[in-house]
């Protein structure tokens, strides 16, 4: 098996994960540990997929402690590729944002900027809706207002989440093509095939 | 034809599967390693009675048994023997309490964070 380039940049897994399988001293080496690692994350594919729908689902249903529940889960997502998982961190942030401005009774309870902007500077893939939502945040002046700020801020992670999770897919899928022209994991991939393309219809369905 | 030199033997005991493979290539790509693993606390005395690894490295979060329950049954076994492994601790982070645990347990080590090469192959010296 050949670990190019063109897989470090589309696998599912992260490229410093990459960095750790290279260079041995037997290639064998390589295509074992990273035979065996996919194996492993294949059989997470279930609870990824199950989570992703759960954020889904009760971002639609305003149920923000449940989607913080599914993004905080301590799992295997610090090893996705980092596209994937700076979404996620993004989304996580913002989560509890919106938990601060949703439950607030007085507008001007609402403050969250401070410690965003520390992570902003932290964060070097940048919030790409933090400016607007600042800027929004600062037009709400009743409590009506900021109803329909919470609901625009919902969408923004709404849509978020919907790219971080055709991220995974489309990763995913170009990994599991890459293992089937390799011939390796043969079952795995059979299986994990048919668990994606059942989870894309199920998002797509939720998408409308 | 020259003796191959002895390897150094270092149980890996981690319930997360891919932290414990990558573990493991970054032990092996340092060079003279042999490496068992472990996938929770009673495994990993298990394996101790076995292999008597000279290094053990622990995560402190596990299933079944504990890296702390761990180290003190693997201490006790030490005990009235002229062997010690050296047990380095493995945690995204550690409070001040869980050091105190881990030494007291007889943890040598702790390895906050990443598992980089650099830092495994401070802690496998």
């Amino acid at each position: 098996m050949i670990l190019s380039n063109d897989l470090y940049e589309n696998a599912i897994l992260d490229s410093s994960i990459f960095e750790i399988l290279i260079h041995f001293d037997n290639e064998d080496d390589t295509n074992q540990f990273f035979t065996e690692l996919m194996a492993e994350l294949f059989k997470t594919m279930d609870g990824f997929s199950e989570r992703f729908l759960q954020i889904i689902i009760n971002l639609k249903e305003h149920n923000y402690l449940e989607v913080k529940k599914s993004l905080f889960t301590k799992d295997y997502f610090s090893y996705l590729a980092k596209d994937i998982s700076t979404l996620r961190n993004n989304i996580k942030f913002l989560l509890s944002g919106l938990i601060i401005t949703s439950s607030a009774k007085v507008v001007s309870d609402i403050n969250f900027s401070n410690r965003v902007d520390h992570y902003y500077q932290l964060n070097d893939s940048g919030l790409v809706y933090y400016n607007n939502l600042i800027q929004e945040l600062d037009k709400v002046k009743s409590l009506e207002e900021l109803d329909k700020f919470n609901e625009y801020f919902k969408d923004c992670l709404l849509e978020m989440s919907f790219k971080m999770i055709d991220r995974y897919i489309v990763r995913l899928n170009y990994t599991i093509q890459y293992f089937q022209k390799e011939n390796l994991l043969i079952d795995e991939c059979k299986d994990a095939s048919l668990a994606l393309e059942l989870f894309k219809q199920q998002i797509e369905t939720l998408k409308y | 034809m020259k003796e191959q030199e002895k390897k150094a033997t270092v149980l890996v005991a981690d319930d997360n599967k891919l932290n414990l493979i990558l573990t493991k290539a970054v032990i092996l790509k340092l060079g003279n390693f042999e490496v068992f693993t472990a996938e929770n606390g009673q495994q990993a005395v298990e394996m101790y009675i076995e292999e008597q690894p000279n290094y053990i490295l622990m995560d402190i979060q596990m299933p079944v048994m504990n890296g702390i329950e761990a180290t003190r049954e693997i201490r006790k076994i030490e005990r009235g023997t002229n062997y010690r492994a050296k047990i380095i601790a493995l945690s995204m982070m550690f409070t001040d309490e869980t050091r105190k645990m881990g030494s007291e347990a007889g943890m040598d080590d702790f390895l906050v964070g990443p598992r980089t090469s650099e830092e495994i192959e401070r802690v496998l010296q």
